[in-house]
């Protein structure tokens, strides 16, 4: 039975690792100034994902 | 036209070497987005979109006019800005026949209201045209917020002169060619020449611009002289047939208002008045949704000093006597003074129509002429009263002065 638990453990884990999303590491550009957001898409995105007014639009 | 992703649409791509947007456009950046958007910068997220505006160009006479003084001041009253042919439409049905846009101020207040809150609303501003997508389909940056001088055809001018002209000029419509014009790769300025900018105030319809595209422009009689039917039918004032009448293809005509009750419980209004007519279909996109079907009719051009041709090609327009009652007018009084098939110029011009084939040797008037074979299947090009009675009864009078009954020339009814 102890085996039989511990592969069960091994496995969860393995499966834990493998499934992690972890962190999402992006090029931002510096978030204090209009063009450093709006020139970098993946801040743009993320922020888009965030906001539920779905953005300004842009004119 | 589908919508970009929301990041899309406020996104700056820097290329190649760019690493601002100095590189982009130079001389705009050197204003400053705060300075025209508002918002606050340095900041946070939250704090720098306090106060920011959209579409600086709303207010053009603050935020364009320092560099672009003269369009600015001719432009608030161009046809784009102000659509002052809506304006005619209105005060003709509310006023009567002889009224125009300047008359449009007499109208009842629900109108005048109604109609700056919905419909002028709509009309475009300059960023609308040279930064950006318009708001008919949600905006967006066309090229990295770098102003063009020329807009885009496809981002700008098709994205609000879709239903009709996209539709048309690119061949959409089941069973129908692009333009002949598209596919040489002809642009929209290459015909409109007009001043978009111009002040418009003393014009009550988009057809009383100057300098519109015509025909005759590239197209002379004299180009084949040895055409018959061009000898014969050749337009002119009070003569003749418009250039339509034998060269354009079906087009989209509208069987639904736009006008929608500003507290909703009528939003669906403009789905009630109409219909359905055979080849309708319910599109749903752009500002809200409408109706239309494709069809193709000639009527008697009952604006001859305006449009050159005894007869003209005829749209249906989406109106009718409680068109406004979500706006609180209940009844257009003199809905009977303006016809609902008004004068149209289809962009879907090819040199073979069904009207012109003349394949087997046959004259074009084989399927034009009342005459002939083809005679009961000709019936159908034409507007007659009969069938506005059938399908539109509402519209019976307004629409006798373009109905083509007994306005056809002899030799088209007899053999």
């Amino acid at each position: 039975m102890k085996k039989i638990n511990s592969a069960v453990i091994v496995f969860m884990s393995l499966l834990w690792i493998a499934c992690d999303p972890g962190s999402k590491t992006v090029e931002l550009g510096d978030p204090t100034t209009c063009e450093g957001c709006h020139t970098s898409r993946e801040t743009l995105e993320l922020y888009a994902e965030g906001d539920s007014s779905g953005g300004s639009g842009g004119g | 036209m589908v919508p970009l992703e929301p990041w899309e649409k406020v996104y700056i791509k820097l290329v190649g070497n760019q690493t601002s947007y100095a590189d982009i456009d130079e001389a705009h950046a050197l204003i400053g987005c705060v300075e025209c958007h508002g918002g606050n910068e340095p900041a946070e997220f939250e704090n720098a979109h306090v106060g920011v505006v959209r579409d600086p160009s709303r207010d053009a006479e603050s935020n364009c006019n320092p560099c672009h003084t003269e369009i600015v001041e001719t432009n608030k009253n161009s046809m784009h800005t102000k659509a002052w042919g809506e304006m005619t439409t209105i005060a003709e049905r509310a006023l009567g026949a002889g009224n125009d846009h300047t008359d449009f101020d007499n109208c009842p207040i629900e109108l005048t209201e109604g109609f700056n809150r919905e419909c002028a609303s709509c009309h475009t501003t300059c960023g609308q045209c040279h930064v950006s997508r318009p708001e008919s389909v949600e905006g967006g940056f066309i090229d990295s917020h770098r102003f063009k001088k020329t807009p885009d055809q496809t981002n700008n001018c098709l994205a609000c002169h879709g239903s009709r002209i996209a539709t048309d000029y690119e061949g959409h419509l089941q069973d129908n060619e692009p333009d002949v014009h598209y596919t040489k790769y002809m642009k929209c300025w290459d015909c409109h020449m007009e001043d978009f900018h111009a002040d418009a105030s003393n014009y009550p319809t988009r057809y009383h611009l100057p300098d519109l595209p015509d025909c005759e422009d590239c197209h002379a009689k004299s180009d084949n002289p040895n055409n018959d039917y061009h000898k014969v039918h050749w337009p002119a004032q009070g003569k003749g047939l418009a250039c339509y009448v034998c060269h354009s293809q079906p087009y989209n005509n509208c069987n639904s208002c736009h006008t929608k009750n500003p507290d909703g419980d009528l939003s669906e209004w403009w789905h009630t008045n109409y219909g359905p007519v055979a080849g309708e279909i319910d599109v749903q996109e752009g500002a809200g949704g409408y109706r239309e079907y494709p069809d193709f009719k000639i009527g008697y051009n009952y604006n001859q000093e305006l449009h050159k041709g005894k007869f003209i090609v005829v749209r249906h327009i989406p109106v009718v006597r409680d068109s406004y009652r979500p706006w609180g007018h209940d009844e257009l009084q003199f809905y009977d003074d303006r016809v609902t098939w008004e004068y149209s110029s289809p962009h879907n011009i090819i040199r073979f129509t069904s009207q012109t084939d003349t394949t087997g040797g046959v004259g074009c008037g084989a399927n034009c002429h009342l005459t002939g074979d083809n005679a009961e299947d000709n019936l159908e090009h034409f507007l007659w009263q009969a069938d506005v009675d059938a399908d539109y009864p509402d519209e019976s009078i307004a629409n006798k002065p373009v109905v083509v009954d007994n306005k056809l020339p002899e030799s088209w009814l007899k053999p």
